[in-house]
This record gives structure tokens, sequence and C-alpha cells, in this order.
């Protein structure tokens, strides 16, 4: 409704405009164009919504072309096209930049998965890299440390695989995907006489695994906090990214 | 007032012209160039004044400044051109007078050309491929 209502009022305005223009002209001879390219104009107000709906940059494009005309004219619409031209280099740098971080964030996570695996054998999932490229806090800080000082790790994120082996020996025959887990966990959330709603399978399993819920948890927490441990101090000694900016997800623990 | 002032400098530099067309046309021609500048100038000053209302006009509305722009270059071609055809024409020369405003007009329409092809462009995405 707001975007209405804004498109409606540079309707009105361009049309008012017009109308002014159209008393201010000296003369006949001259109308005819001028009508003819406030025309234009207005048809071009008109269009706003359609054009937005196809290229999200189309008042940076409207300038460009005005610009572009306007230097051909002579006078002083160079200075606009270089603005123009200067805004565009600046975007492009910043995609251009933005690539290379997203780039080499890759490339950093797939080298500590291969030595988080064949390190430690633990087996990894994906890891995560976030970069920052802080470039003009550095400008502003010196220029000889700018060079030195490239993209640094903000956070590393290591998700796990699922540990078929670290869960306990009943459940290993049948539970190689992530289901049996989380039938596991309604269990231990639900009183035993809620488990009459839920299915056989679950409330057979139920019966065996209650008891050893509890220490079957512990021992898998003991699991993960020796594996992040190792991940981490894996990380720190091979990377030098600090422990508080790893995280390590256990998909067995959610 | 103002109009009073106008029409009277005007009355006055007729006057001045028809009396000395007789033996020194180029005088006369002299005084009605000047006597249209200086009108012209004196107009600028309440010209200023309407295109500022325009612009707070666009500018609270949210019109984009490049049409106001477009159109306020087209109003200062158009007023240049005539305001110079018409001296020339005063002059005599009517042939150089329709190619200063045939020069107004092509320069207006040079001013159309990207708007044009922006609709184009638009027209021509919204048609299926």
């Amino acid at each position: 409704m707001n975007f209405l209502g804004e498109w409606l009022k540079e309707i009105i305005v361009v049309v008012l405009i017009a109308v002014f223009i159209d008393l201010l002209l000296p003369n006949r001879s001259m109308e005819r164009y001028v009508k003819f390219v406030v025309s234009l104009l207005i048809l071009l107000t008109l269009l706003s919504p359609v054009m937005r709906l196809f290229s999200s940059d189309a008042k940076q494009k409207i300038e460009t072309a005005f610009a572009d005309s306007w230097g051909n004219l002579g006078n002083s619409g160079t200075k606009a096209s270089t603005e123009v031209i200067l805004r565009q280099g600046e975007q492009l740098r910043k995609q251009h930049e933005q690539e290379a971080l997203q780039w080499a964030g890759e490339e950093a996570a797939r080298q500590m998965k291969g030595q988080i695996e064949r390190e430690t054998g633990l087996a990894v999932e994906r890891v995560t890299v976030t970069l920052t490229g802080g470039k003009p806090s550095e400008e502003t800080r010196s220029n000889e440390k700018a060079e030195e000082i490239g993209p640094s790790i903000k956070t590393v994120e290591v998700v796990m695989k699922q540990m078929g082996n670290s869960g306990n020996e009943q459940r290993s025959g049948e539970a190689s995907g992530i289901k049996p887990v989380q039938k596991v966990k309604v269990d231990v959330s639900s009183p035993p006489e809620g488990s009459g709603t839920q299915t056989i399978e679950a409330m057979s399993k139920s019966e065996t695994g209650i008891s050893e819920q509890s220490e079957d948890s512990l021992e898998k927490q003991q699991v993960h906090a020796l594996a992040e441990g190792q991940i981490e101090d894996l990380l720190y000694r091979e990377w030098g990214i600090s422990r508080e900016s790893v995280t390590v997800v256990d998909v067995n623990r959610e | 007032m103002e109009m009073i002032q106008i029409v009277g400098l005007g009355l006055v530099a007729t006057v001045l012209i028809l009396v000395i067309k007789e033996q020194k046309p180029l005088f006369a021609f002299l005084i009605a160039a000047s006597t249209g500048i200086y009108i012209f100038l004196f107009l600028i000053g309440k010209i200023g004044g309407i295109i500022e209302v325009l612009e707070k006009l666009a500018e609270s509305s949210g019109v984009q400044m490049i049409y106001l722009k477009t159109i306020l270059k087209i109003i200062g071609i158009a007023y240049i051109a005539e305001f110079g055809a018409q001296i020339v024409r005063d002059a005599g020369q009517e042939s150089i007078a329709s190619k200063i405003e045939l020069a107004g007009k092509v320069l207006i329409m040079v001013l159309a050309i990207p708007i044009i092809s922006i609709i184009i462009e638009t027209v021509i995405k919204l048609l299926p491929a």
C-alpha cells in the first residue's frame, strides 16, 4: 500500500511539473517537441514499477543512461558520468572481494575437514568457515599493517557426522540413520505411560532403553566433549584459531 | 510594478528603434537585442523562484531528481533557442533563425534518447522471449 501511494505521488508530481513547463514555454514552435519528451517522462514514471520488477538497479541504470547522453551534449554531464563509473567500479570491487573471501573460506573449510578427519579419525559432515575481510578498518589504521593482515577467520563451525559406533550396542544393528536417535529422545522426554500413543516399535525400545538412557547420554556427552577438545586443539595448533570461535555441532546430540 | 517597468522599457526601446532605423539600422538591431537580453535577465530571477518551488515539490514527493533535471534542461534549451532565433529574425535573417530553432529541437530530442531506450528495453523485456 505504501509503495502504491508513493507511485501515485510520483505520477501526480511529474504531471504537475509537466503542466508548469507547458505554461512556461516561450511559444508554439517548440511545444510539440517538449510535449513529446515530457510525455515520455510521464510514461517512464508510469512504467517504473514494471522496471523495478525486471531489474533491481533500475534507478542506477536510468542515471547512467542520462549521464551518458548528457556527456554527449558536452556540458557538466561528464562529471556525473565519471561519478557513475566510479560507483560501478566500487561495486565491482566489492563483489570481487566477496567472491574471493567466499572461495577462500570454502578452501580453508575443505582443508580443515581433511585435517580433522586425518588427525582425529572423527567423521566430519561439513566445516563452515566465516571470514571477515575488515579491509576498510585496516586501511584507516596503518598502511604497512594492511598488507600483513589479510582477511581473518571469524568463526569456524564443525558439524560432526552421526557416530554410529558411539551409541549403544542394542541400536547399532538397525540404527544407521538419524531416526532411532530421535525416537529415543522422545522416550526420555515423555514418561513411560505417555508412550502408549507411540508406535509399537518405539514402545519396545523404550522398555529396554530407558534404564540405559541416562548413562548413555552422559557417555555421549563425554565423547562429544572429547572430540570438541581434539578439534579445537587441532585448529588452534594448525590454524591459530582461538577456541571461542570454533563451534562443534554434533548431530547425535541434537 | 515590474510589469509596468518592462512595458515601459519595451515602449521606449521601440520608439528609439523607430527613430534610429532610417539612419542606422545596425544600432536599431543592437537596441532591440540589448532590450531583449535585459528583459530576459530580469525574468531569470522569477524563473529561478518557480524552479525552486518545483524542486521542493519533487524532493518532498520522492520524484527522481533526474526527471526534474531533464525537464529543466528542456525548458532551458527551448528558451535560449527561442530567444536567439527571435533576435536573429528581427535582424531579418529568417534562415538562420530557423536553423537555431532546428538546433534547439534536435537537442531536445537528444535528451529524449535515454528515456526512449529505457522504455523500449522495458517493453522488450515484457514480451515473452
